[in-house]
């Protein structure tokens, strides 16, 4: 299985996946029109990915940064039709990286309530396979067995559910970031209050 | 990958949604999770070289997956695991009830402090740190443990591997004991950390305050106390001289555990106000404007130089230093 490494895949979701909604609220003020924010996540993860599995990253904030801010740039001095401005303020944003220093503290209680919340969430069924997958540590073939269900089934439950679970985790982050957009289109123009 | 990045916008109307990527990315990993046959091995490979978006989504879903593993926290939840075989698909109400969703997340809550009250650990990349009912403070470095035993007459706190933080509110009539392996520290008010190395040895460096050290043995053995601004290595044999550090060594010694203030869209005043709480050198704001913008970043509390310094660079503004004051002023340095 060279493609998914699950010590990478827990390296990312200890270290990158915290940080999405960060990464995500950024992206969305520095983001030029033409580039979307879900594509440069995307291609973002796809870097990590590649690179080897016992590569040691000493500060994954900066390094996540550094790859998206890379890929804009990028984008930047390809495109003709980005305009002066928004190169300018793309270059202010980035400057904020200056102050990006590797401690990284955790709530241990807002990431538990946030999944719980997730997990609660799903359908039945979705809920019941996923429980058994995870709690109990049941293999798929063990749960078709247990709930006299197609494997097939199964695998389609858990797709389904995983794919509420990653859905619920941004719709979360995009409903907390929306304060923080407005607050910054008010500081760019005048002020309303 | 720019390139493709660059074309790719251009060619909007024809690519793939992101969304439409996520979902075949879920698909991938629920089939990995079962194994894949060699035949769906070759048509993962060929799916992923077909842009290259599809090997981040498949990285984002597969670690969201290994994520998901910290749901054991919540093994005992019946809420979580009502549904019986019986009832699988006859279940009426496809989502729980907000109720539902409201006494599982107390639960859940209920759980996690419970939890934290007997033994917080961290993960790898994890720093966190643990209040405690008597206002004292623990700070866990990356992949360590500690079990709190409070009793009436003492607080205990065994650390069972990693190195901690604690700090420690007075209360003379209840000492504070640091339980590592048969090494006993203890603490009135102060802070120290204590670091318990894989093969048993533990390493004391007080920051504030005085502590004892002994061990716990048959034959009874005098406390050896240690002052602030030392640091001493316990083995089995013995307990070493302690040794003076300079304070550079000392603030490395606790470097780990200071505290970072993340602005992520907050406006500078707010910024400045926060950080002024930690320090004595403060950030002032000299012009309404510019306190009203919004600043990015993760900033060291205790270093309001550099919080200044990356702000005036962030936002177009100098700082003036004015004693103990770091002025933020619009505009360009007038000296250059």
């Amino acid at each position: 299985m060279p493609i998914v490494s699950t010590e990478r895949a827990r390296w990312l979701a200890a270290n990158i996946l915290p940080l999405e909604p960060q990464l995500r609220s950024w992206l969305r003020r520095v983001t030029p029109p033409g580039l979307e924010v879900d594509d440069l996540i995307q291609e973002s993860y796809a870097k990590l990915a590649s690179l080897p599995a016992d590569s040691r990253i000493a500060h994954p904030k900066a390094y996540l940064f550094q790859i998206a801010k890379r890929l804009i740039s990028a984008y930047i001095r390809h495109s003709t039709v980005i305009s002066i401005e928004t190169m300018a303020e793309t270059a202010q944003l980035f400057v904020s990286e200056v102050a990006f220093t590797p401690e990284r503290i955790l709530s241990g209680r807002q990431e538990l309530e946030r999944l719980y919340d997730a997990i609660a969430r799903l359908p039945g069924p979705c809920r019941t396979v996923f429980v058994m997958r995870k709690f109990d540590d049941m293999p798929q073939k063990a749960i078709a067995a247990e709930l006299r269900i197609s494997e097939n089934t199964v695998e389609k439950l858990i797709s389904r559910g995983l794919r509420m679970i990653v859905e619920y985790l941004q719709l979360r982050e995009q409903h907390g970031e929306s304060d923080v957009r407005l607050a910054s289109v008010e500081s760019k123009g005048q002020r309303g209050a | 990958m720019c390139d493709s990045l660059l074309s790719r916008a251009r060619a909007s109307a024809v690519r793939e949604t992101a969304h439409a990527i996520d979902v075949a990315a879920s698909a991938w990993v629920a089939r990995v999770d079962r194994g894949l046959t060699e035949a769906e091995q070759a048509v993962l490979e060929k799916w992923l070289a077909g842009d290259s978006r599809r090997a981040g989504a498949l990285m984002r879903a597969q670690a969201t997956w290994v994520h998901t593993d910290r749901a054991q926290a919540f093994r005992g939840s019946h809420e979580l695991r009502e549904s019986p075989r019986a009832r699988f698909w006859r279940r009426a109400m496809p989502w729980a009830s907000a109720a539902t969703v409201l006494l599982g997340l107390a639960t859940a809550f209920w759980d996690w402090q419970g939890q934290a009250r007997t033994n917080p650990a961290t993960a790898m990349g994890e720093i966190r740190q643990v209040p405690l009912a008597d206002g004292s403070r623990l700070t866990l470095d990356e992949q360590s443990r500690v079990s709190v035993q409070y009793e009436t007459a003492t607080r205990r706190v065994r650390l069972e591997f990693g190195e901690v933080l604690f700090e420690v509110a007075k209360d003379p009539k209840r000492p504070f004991v640091v339980q590592a392996g048969n090494i006993r520290v203890r603490a009135v008010g102060t802070a120290f950390v204590v670091r318990r190395h894989a093969d048993g040895d533990v390493e004391v460096t007080v920051s504030e305050g005085t502590v004892d050290i002994w061990r716990e043995t048959t034959i009874p053995e005098p406390a050896v106390r240690l002052a602030a601004g030392n640091r001493t290595l316990v083995t089995t044999k013995a307990i070493t001289v302690p040794v003076k550090l300079t304070d550079a060594q000392l603030a490395r010694a606790v470097a780990w555990s200071v505290k970072v203030i993340d602005l992520d869209g907050r406006t500078l005043g707010d910024a400045a106000a926060e950080l002024n709480h930690y320090n004595s050198r403060t950030v002032v704001i000299a012009d309404q404007r510019l306190a009203a913008q919004t600043v990015v970043g993760r900033f060291q509390a205790t270093d309001p130089m550099a919080f200044a310094a990356a702000a005036a660079a962030m936002l177009d503004a100098h700082v003036r230093i004015e004693g103990d004051r770091f002025i933020l002023e619009p505009g360009p340095s007038p000296q250059k």
